[in-house]
């Protein structure tokens, strides 16, 4: 599965209607192209979501909860978008190699990234990760090892050096 | 599964699903400032300096009313600027916004005048979501201490917004500031939409367990 940050809320009013467009903003906004490519990161299946969440949350500087969604990559081939192993840019040494773009997108690879978006929400593959819980990720993997304080930015730095000192 | 691997394997790529695009600089829109009065749209009998301030509930505020003048002053020279940013920025949860950047200078010259210039925004755009949502996000950066009273009353108000995203933001403003007064307001409060009610339920779930433990469960 590939998994990237989203916004639950954009998406949501299209769930419960099929005929429901997809707002500019949602499409804009989430899936949202530098050099033709959408960032992802790989993870075997949903259960190992919490390895994209520290590739993708390591690198913010505030704890504002964030939603993720995990598209099925065979899905995404089988509708001809290519996927390209690329070395991600995270704090988590051991994650870089999981990252992969979805490369040279059109306009019309967007209505498909989209309707796999909304594929992935009716499956129950995304997930909200809360403020707590961003922090618990963050501070253990550093807590670990996995991640080295001084890579963390903002906020993040200072709230999770400070979780530490309490531990 | 097909993964093509032709581009040079160490190239490192930039994430852009936790990298914002660097931030543009925009250009101020038209806005129109309100040049007297604090609440333009209020009965002009509510538009009285220091009217927002009425909230006994806070009373351990301890700071002096904002001063009028400054406030007109912080409306008139600036609000054109910062309403630019709050509609046309980039926000990204997770990330400093322009806007962020921007409301800084001003709480640090005077955190009170500029959190009642926020709500005065706040106050005066509820109709228009996207600023709405974006000041709630600003505001959501900032500690509980700085943004009492008007911080909460804002968030309040956002959760009873028609629209989802401005009652989303409200929320969020709570969890971050994450205090046991976020956790008593969210108490009560309740959500039509429910993946909303879920979202909330699961913040009060974790201010509980955050704050006080005893409650938590």
């Amino acid at each position: 599965m590939l998994v990237r940050s989203f916004r639950r809320v954009k998406w949501q009013a299209c769930l419960r209607d099929p005929e429901c467009p997809v707002s500019a903003d949602a499409v804009t906004g989430d899936l949202r192209t530098t050099d033709n490519a959408l960032s992802m990161w790989e993870i075997t299946s949903f259960t190992d979501l919490e390895d994209a969440a520290l590739a993708i949350l390591t690198k913010h500087e505030k704890p504002d909860a964030v939603d993720l969604i995990a598209l099925d990559e065979m899905d995404l081939t089988g509708l001809g978008l290519r996927i390209k192993a690329t070395t991600g840019d995270t704090p988590v040494p051991d994650l870089r190699g999981t990252h992969r773009d979805l490369v040279s997108l059109t306009y019309g690879d967007l209505h498909t990234v989209a309707s796999a978006v909304l594929n992935s929400m009716r499956s129950g593959h995304f997930k909200r990760i809360g403020k707590r819980e961003k922090l618990r990720m963050v501070t253990e993997a550093v807590r670990t090892g996995r991640v080295d304080l001084t890579a963390l930015a903002g906020d993040m730095h200072a709230l999770v050096a400070q979780a530490l000192a309490q531990l | 599964m097909q993964i093509s691997t032709d581009r040079p394997s160490m190239a490192v790529e930039i994430d852009k699903s936790t990298t914002p695009e660097p931030r543009r600089q925009k250009r101020p829109s038209a806005a129109v400032v309100p040049q007297s009065g604090l609440y333009t749209t209020l009965p002009s009998g509510s538009a009285e300096p220091g009217a927002a301030d009425d909230s006994s509930a806070f009373s351990a505020v301890g700071t002096p009313e904002p001063s009028a003048d400054r406030l007109r002053a912080l409306r008139s020279e600036n609000e054109a600027a910062f309403l630019a940013h709050l509609r046309e920025g980039e926000f990204e949860y997770g990330f400093k916004s322009a806007a962020d950047t921007f409301f800084e200078r001003f709480l640090a010259e005077d955190s009170l005048v500029a959190v009642t210039w926020a709500s005065c925004i706040f106050h005066d755009h509820f109709g228009e979501p996207a600023v709405a949502m974006a000041i709630m996000q600003v505001l959501a950066h900032l500690r509980y201490e700085q943004v009492r009273p008007h911080g909460p009353l804002m968030a309040l108000a956002a959760t009873r917004h028609a629209s989802h995203e401005v009652q989303e933001c409200g929320i969020r403003a709570f969890e971050n500031w994450g205090d046991l007064a976020s956790l008593r307001f969210l108490e009560q409060t309740a959500f039509a939409e429910p993946w909303l009610q879920d979202y909330a339920d699961q913040v009060r779930t974790d201010l509980r367990a955050a704050i006080a433990p005893n409650h938590a469960g």
